[in-house]
């Protein structure tokens, strides 16, 4: 069973006066346990369509389920908490906090699902060790290099243990060596996790490590299975 | 605890924009408090002085103080001796004294001039504490021989005016109960100053009896009841209104026109001083917030899309303000208990106040009430101030707000 499925999604922006369509009747199923990129150009839509699917975006019509239960994005409420207990964020620029130690990062999504103390700690230490920074948790972001922010952004999407990783362009500020450990790093996880994986990417580095890989041309998805 | 804990390290963000919202929050508090500090102190001198001048509770007869006399003593206050004997019965009260309040001419043998008299008590003189100056001579003494000319105090003007020192002889002219000229011989004891120009150029203190006998009455004006615990006894005048319903009694408050006049006046001014000084603050932490909120738009997409409630960000922000409120509010509490101490340590004196000569020393109270009242207020408006800040920013798309640059 697939945890997210997508049928004939819609989305445009207004771009001046006009209405410019983004995504054309997209169908899209993604599953647990499987790495999916959205590869394409910039501007042909993977972003917005990964966004549609982190619930931070929604679309113009179409209709996505979230396991077998349709999406209402009008309830913003919903949307948040889903976002709170089941999906987990990787960005390209890692946007940890600063004030905050790696360790705060990672433990942030725990203090917002309100997991208690001792749980907390002992999960930050667990996934800090798996992601291979556990020395630098006490450091606060600026002190750590490109791929080690990246490791404790993965280390805080996956602390949750979320059905869903959403990741947009996890490689792009990393260099080649980095960015293939940080792809198998993030393949690895997640298939021990047991989340559905989905990044949007225009990085080739990244498509051996993908189970499925979905173009995106001019709004339209093509592609499937690796 | 734990976003009061995020509020406090990104208060170290931005250090020196964080430290100059605190020190001005801190400058307005102080000048909150300085000025609230000064106003107390003088309702406090004012109240003070009030209540020594004529008692905490003035018998006198019901109309005394509703209606002009048509002729001296019309409106007097008879059997004194007896009243003063069973009030000062009262464990409750701790002395009374008589006074009566009468005008007429003064003359030096070539000049006359109009006097403000009061025959009064002269311990009096003690209970009234430093309302009077003594400039020139001496106090009336305590009790007066019936075979010695009668005393008189005069105001600084009056006697300058009618060029006496000390020791030198006037007649004093009045009016009898029943409307006939009177005149008593008396020697100048001393020259005293009120700090009122006017008033110093009228004003005469003689003895209860020679007023009484220059009127020729055993009649007073008013009679003053001091009491033993005057800030704690606040009903004392009901209690003696309930023993002497036949006569006027009035607490000071309604005799203490001065007092009150200058309570409402201070209380509109330094009020909205106060005010202009809390929107000064409010500006200062919605200007603060407000670069925070745009600086930290991206982030606030983040935590927004980590699954943190608009509710949550918001509160994150109002703490923000919350701890510089607090944090400013204390600073500022700190400055101006130094100022209050520094003012007991260094002589500063005020210019004299118009229509009056004398200055006064500047003191500053330091009240725990005010205190928390204006912590109360910066913490209040700082909160109203970066929750609208923030409000902007969280209502802002997830995505719009992680694109910004």
């Amino acid at each position: 069973m697939s945890l997210i499925t997508i049928q004939q999604l819609h989305k445009s922006y207004r771009v001046g006066k006009q209405q410019q369509a983004v995504l054309t009747g997209i169908d899209l199923q993604l599953h647990q346990g499987e790495m999916t990129a959205l590869i394409g150009p910039s501007g042909s839509g993977k972003s917005t369509l990964l966004n549609i699917c982190g619930l931070i975006d929604q679309p113009d019509s179409g209709e996505m389920w979230w396991q077998d239960q349709p999406m209402d994005f009008s309830s913003t409420a919903k949307l948040t908490e889903l976002r709170r207990r089941r999906i987990g964020f990787v960005f390209q620029s890692f946007n940890l906090i600063p004030v905050m130690s790696a360790a705060d990062n990672v433990a942030y999504p725990l203090w917002l699902r309100g997991d208690s103390r001792a749980a907390i700690k002992r999960a930050v230490q667990t996934v800090l060790e798996e992601v291979e920074v556990a020395e630098f948790a006490d450091q606060l972001p600026d002190a750590l290099s490109g791929g080690q922010r990246q490791r404790v952004a993965i280390a805080r999407a996956l602390v949750k243990k979320p059905q869903l990783l959403v990741a947009d362009e996890p490689t792009a500020s990393l260099d080649e060596e980095t960015a293939l450990v940080v792809a198998a790093l993030m393949k690895k996880l997640g298939r021990e996790y047991g989340c559905a994986l989905v990044i949007a990417t225009h990085d080739d580095r990244l498509k051996p490590w993908c189970d499925c890989i979905y173009q995106l041309h001019q709004g339209v998805l093509q592609g499937g299975a690796a | 605890m734990k976003w009061l804990y995020l509020a406090w390290k990104n208060l170290g963000r931005n250090r020196r924009r964080t430290l100059a919202t605190l020190l001005l929050t801190a400058v307005a508090v102080l000048g909150i408090m300085a000025l609230s500090g000064f106003a107390l102190y003088t309702y406090e001198s004012l109240k003070e002085a009030s209540m020594r001048k004529e008692g905490q509770v003035i018998l006198s007869h019901p109309d005394y103080f509703q209606r002009e006399e048509n002729t001296p003593m019309e409106l007097g206050l008879g059997r004194v001796q007896q009243l003063q004997q069973e009030l000062q019965a009262d464990p409750g009260i701790d002395t009374t004294l008589a006074q009566i309040n009468f005008d007429g001419l003064v003359s030096n043998g070539e000049k006359s001039t109009i006097f403000m008299g009061q025959g009064v008590q002269p311990e009096s003189f003690q209970r009234q504490g430093p309302g009077v100056d003594l400039k020139q001579g001496r106090w009336l003494t305590p009790e007066l021989s019936s075979q010695a000319v009668p005393e008189v105090l005069l105001g600084q003007r009056l006697a300058a005016s009618l060029k006496v020192q000390p020791g030198d002889g006037l007649t004093l002219l009045g009016t009898t109960t029943k409307g006939v000229l009177n005149a008593l011989d008396v020697s100048v004891r001393g020259i005293i100053s009120t700090g009122i120009p006017e008033l110093d150029a009228r004003l005469l203190k003689v003895h209860l009896q020679s007023a009484q006998e220059l009127l020729a009455t055993d009649q007073v004006s008013q009679l003053g009841v001091y009491l033993q615990n005057p800030h704690q006894d606040k009903n004392y005048d009901q209690k003696i209104r309930d023993q002497y319903p036949e006569l006027g009694v009035t607490p000071w408050q309604e005799r203490a026109t001065f007092y009150q006049s200058v309570r409402n006046l201070y209380n509109r001014i330094f009020g909205v001083m106060g005010v202009i000084l809390l929107v000064m603050v409010a500006f200062a932490i919605f200007n603060t917030a407000s670069m925070s909120v745009m600086e930290r738009t991206r982030e606030l997409g983040t935590l927004a899309a980590l699954g943190t409630r608009r509710r949550e960000i918001l509160g994150l922000f109002i703490q923000e303000a919350l701890l510089i409120g607090l944090l400013g509010s204390l600073l500022g509490l700190i400055m101006a208990a130094g100022l209050s101490l520094g003012l007991y340590w260094v002589d500063v004196q005020m210019p004299p106040p118009p229509g009056q000569t004398d200055g006064y020393p500047l003191y500053i109270y330091w009240s725990p009430w005010m205190a928390g009242i204006t912590s109360l207020a910066v913490v209040l408006f700082a909160v109203l101030a970066a929750g609208l800040a923030t409000l902007k920013g969280i209502n802002k798309p997830i995505v719009e707000a992680l694109n910004h640059v």
